[in-house]
């Protein structure tokens, strides 16, 4: 019963955080901040299925990010409206053709060859899309991506992208605790032990990199919608490594780390990222004291406080 | 296309590659011996260029701005290795975190560097001696280039020999199949590692110097460098010095007659030549590793 | 009845032979041993039978049907089970859990992904099952890495036994242990062959264990199999004195 409460306890805190963005007084600024947070922080959850969860690192994810942003771009801008939420359907539909694909190939090679593979896949989109200027408008990016009035204001549009984005999270949420999910944690330790228990790792490892780009995709999709505006730089690999760092700031061995890191990033971006040129110098001189001290990131840290603290009220850690 | 068009093209890309060349070679030998993936090592291409632009503001000599980018560069490179990649070696997941740090590195020293020299681009003259070109019968070509080009076979020569004939190269080499056998034998295996990461960024440095009369010198080219290199280094086969060389030659002449070819999508060609390549020789053209682990 | 049966199979690294042409079968309920100077391609052997790495030629059969060339996942599934050499486990994980994915695998439930992984009692009772027999029950909850050196390895042959093998395949199972050790885990052996009615095949240095239980043993030199019988058989053979044991002494 005590185990049940406890998994309640971070889906509390998530709907009161990101609920609660919507009582914010004179929030416009705050829901706008509150969308981004919440869309990267699927990006991110994704993108740790492969990371924390399988031990892949993939430094392409922005592939996808970017190609649910054009398809939904794309389509509401040439064909109106309403075919914004049909767009947004078709995303993930699209986004498992292109991963299959896409992870047949990389998912051959192992460690720094995959991590390169995925990173040249995704300049590679980057490439195309800013070359392609009779589809995408290359550097231009594309604007005013119109919506349904339905969806239209930033409150309409930020309760639509909670009601996706949870869902979705939801769903990944039952993964991360499923036997699939367990199949993949045995991945990420021991792949050759995986392999003589019965299991094969390469099917594993690709239906957990489509899961994780479909996911992906939707988010970009739902990014389309924020601003109205896309750019090629979605597929860039800055994209990518700021998903990762985000994830190492929030922790990659919990489920809501990343979800943590994107909203400390993305407020810190805002207070900080406003106010100097040098805003990259921060964030790495941040991963550099992440990667050395904190690795496990802030879950890492609370944990660690969390024992430390049990361990002075004389409770034991192990039942 | 004339035989004239097809050799000063031959030419342009090959002293492409051989620039290309010094930063994967030095990007493939810290992997081979090291076993660290140097994401950053186009930063030392970028301070290379910007320690050169400065040594030349300073004695107003082209030489002394190579000088200093090569052992500025070789010695940042070995600063970094011995206060951070040396300590997180042996962590579980040890490869995803290198890449990271290392990308913690392209980002604090991008940033740097807009923030000591400035944000605007910075040009550097070629050397009067090598301004100019050459001709050879029809042919002109830039005595500059030539050079690169010469001054890249003489590092395949030097690298070359002290890599199979001299008792460095062999522990060098030895301590990348084994460093536990090496060290057991009573070398010192972290100097070694510190030596080979000052040389391999010192390389990087001085293709950094080199290319900054032929590109602009601005904060953004370590970037497309490490990505050019990894392409190079991904399709020799990672931790293989002549496949680094195999590669950059691929490389620069892909693009530089790809540009003939189709001039719009020319800067695209390298990433389809990388993904045929590990598609067909999932670890690079030259590489003979069994696909399988040991167990 | 046979279950495995290896017909001329060689495999060679480079110039090196490891596998020179092995032809040998093992009868259904048999203790067979592989015995061998290191670097005798005994592993190799292994790992061509798993699957693991093919054979250059010649062919394997098990339980009369070809499995050349077959993945290693396919044939766990049909009762081809390994224990390493040094123990291959999922060290962050508690013993518990390390069977619990292997049961998971079994039950076919790896490609669940929504369901709660501990939700099925069916699971649950299969790995107490097994964490009873082989005495982990007490340690069901240490984590791995935490373990002795000889639990580890009763860990790493437990989770081959979660998979309900037909042939098991041991690599060196007293490898690394204390005299004492090596004692509990040679009777181990021998009461999990009999509960389980599988044939064994095992590699091992140590003598003492080999000649106990060992139905059949079977000598491996430089990827050659020299010689082949029963304990006494291999001691008093000249062939294996000269090869074996004479290495072994010096």
């Amino acid at each position: 019963m005590m185990k049940r409460y406890k998994d309640l306890v971070p889906w509390i805190i998530y709907f009161l955080v990101f609920g609660g963005m919507l009582f914010v007084r004179g929030g416009g600024h705050y829901v706008h901040l509150a969308m981004q947070i919440i869309i990267l922080g699927l990006f991110a959850t994704s993108f740790n299925v492969l990371f924390g969860k399988t031990g892949l690192l993939s430094f392409g994810q922005a592939l996808f990010y970017g190609l649910g942003a054009y398809i939904t771009g794309m389509a509401a801008k040439s064909f109106g409206p309403d075919y914004f939420m049909w767009a947004l359907l078709a995303v993930p539909l699209v986004a498992i053709v292109v991963s299959i694909l896409l992870g047949a190939l990389s998912l051959r090679l192992s460690d720094v060859y995959f991590t390169m593979l995925t990173l040249a896949f995704a300049q590679l989109a980057w490439g195309i899309t800013i070359k392609w200027y009779g589809l995408t408008r290359g550097d231009d990016g594309i604007q005013a991506i119109p919506k349904p009035a339905l969806l239209t204001g930033n409150v309409n549009y930020y309760l639509f992208s909670f009601l996706v984005v949870t869902a979705c999270i939801y769903f990944l949420w039952r993964l991360d605790r499923s036997p699939f999910g367990s199949v993949l944690e045995g991945i990420r330790q021991n792949s050759l032990r995986v392999t003589f228990t019965g299991m094969s790792v390469f099917r594993h490892q690709l239906l957990a990199y489509v899961i994780s780009s479909s996911f992906t995709a939707i988010a970009g999709g739902l990014y389309a919608g924020i601003d109205g505006s896309i750019h090629p730089d979605m597929f860039y690999w800055t994209m990518s490594g700021s998903i990762i760092l985000m994830t190492i700031l929030g922790g990659m061995s919990g489920f809501f780390g990343p979800i943590i890191g994107v909203t400390i990033f993305v407020l810190l971006e805002d207070m900080v990222g406003r106010s100097t040129e040098y805003w990259s110098f921060v964030i790495g001189i941040i991963m550099l004291i992440m990667v050395m001290i904190f690795p496990h990131g802030i879950i890492g840290i609370a944990t660690y406080f969390g024992k430390f603290f049990a361990r002075k009220g004389g409770q034991v850690d192990n039942p | 296309m004339s035989i004239e068009t097809i050799i000063s093209q031959f030419v342009g890309g090959l002293s492409v590659s051989m620039l290309l060349f010094l930063v994967a070679s030095g990007l493939t030998l810290i992997f081979g011996v090291a076993k660290v993936f140097n994401f950053a090592h186009g930063s030392f291409y970028l301070l290379g260029a910007y320690f050169s632009y400065q040594a030349i503001a300073l004695f107003n000599n082209f030489w002394a701005g190579v000088i200093a980018a090569t052992i500025g560069a070789g010695l940042i490179g070995m600063l970094l290795e011995i206060c951070f990649i040396r300590k997180i070696r042996g962590r579980s997941e040890e490869g995803a975190f290198q890449i990271l740090l290392t990308y913690a590195f392209i980002l604090i020293i991008d940033d740097a560097v807009k923030f000591i020299w400035g944000p605007e681009y910075k040009t550097i003259q070629k050397p009067p001696s090598l301004a100019g070109t050459l001709e050879i019968g029809a042919v002109s070509l830039p005595k500059y280039n030539l050079f690169i080009i010469v001054l890249g076979i003489v590092i395949v020569i030097v690298a070359w020999y002290i890599l199979s004939r001299t008792k460095t190269g062999k522990i060098i080499q030895a301590a990348s199949t084994d460093s536990q056998m090496v060290g057991l034998l009573g070398v010192n295996v972290s100097m070694v590692m510190s030596l080979v990461f000052g040389v391999a960024t010192a390389m990087g440095g001085l293709a950094g110097a080199m290319a900054a009369p032929l590109r602009t010198v601005t904060s953004g080219s370590g970037v497309e460098v490490i990505i050019e290199s990894l392409i190079v280094v991904v399709i020799g086969g990672l931790g293989n010095f002549w496949g680094a060389l195999l590669g950059a030659v691929l490389i620069g002449e892909v693009n530089a007659f790809g540009v003939l070819w189709l001039p719009q999508w020319a800067s695209l060609l390298s990433f389809v030549v990388m993904i045929v390549v590990l598609i067909f020789k999932p670890k690079g053209l030259l590489s003979n590793e069994p696909t399988r682990k040991k167990i | 009845m046979t279950t495995l049966e290896i017909k001329n199979l060689s495999k060679h690294f480079g110039g090196l032979h490891v596998s020179n042409d092995i032809s040998m079968s093992i009868k259904k309920g048999e203790i067979a041993a592989i015995i061998g100077p290191n670097g005798a391609g005994k592993t190799t052997l292994f790992n061509q039978i798993t699957g693991y790495i093919s054979p250059d030629n010649g062919k394997i059969f098990y339980k009369g049907e070809e499995i050349t060339g077959s993945n290693p996942e396919k044939l766990v599934k049909t009762g081809i089970v390994r224990a390493f050499q040094v123990a291959s486990l999922f060290y962050d994980e508690t013993v518990y859990n390390n069977l619990h994915l292997a049961a998971l695998s079994y039950h076919g439930k790896n490609w669940n992904f929504f369901s709660n992984r501990h939700a099925s009692r069916d699971i649950e009772d299969h790995c107490r099952f097994i964490l009873e027999r082989l005495g982990l029950s007490k340690k069901a909850e240490v984590k791995a890495f935490e373990l002795s050196h000889g639990d580890q390895k009763v860990l790493d042959i437990a989770i081959a036994l979660t998979m309900k093998p037909t042939l098991l395949l041991l690599d060196e199972p007293t490898a690394g242990m204390s005299p004492d050790e090596r004692v509990k885990m040679t009777r181990l052996i021998k009461a999990i062959h009999e509960e389980f009615e599988l044939t064994t095949l095992f590699v091992e240095h140590d003598m003492d264990m080999v000649f106990g239980i060992a139905d059949i043993i079977r000598v491996l030199v430089r990827g050659e199999l020299i010689a082949e019988g029963n304990a006494a058989d291999i001691q008093n053979n000249p062939a294996v004195i000269e090869a074996y044991l004479g290495y072994e002494v010096l």
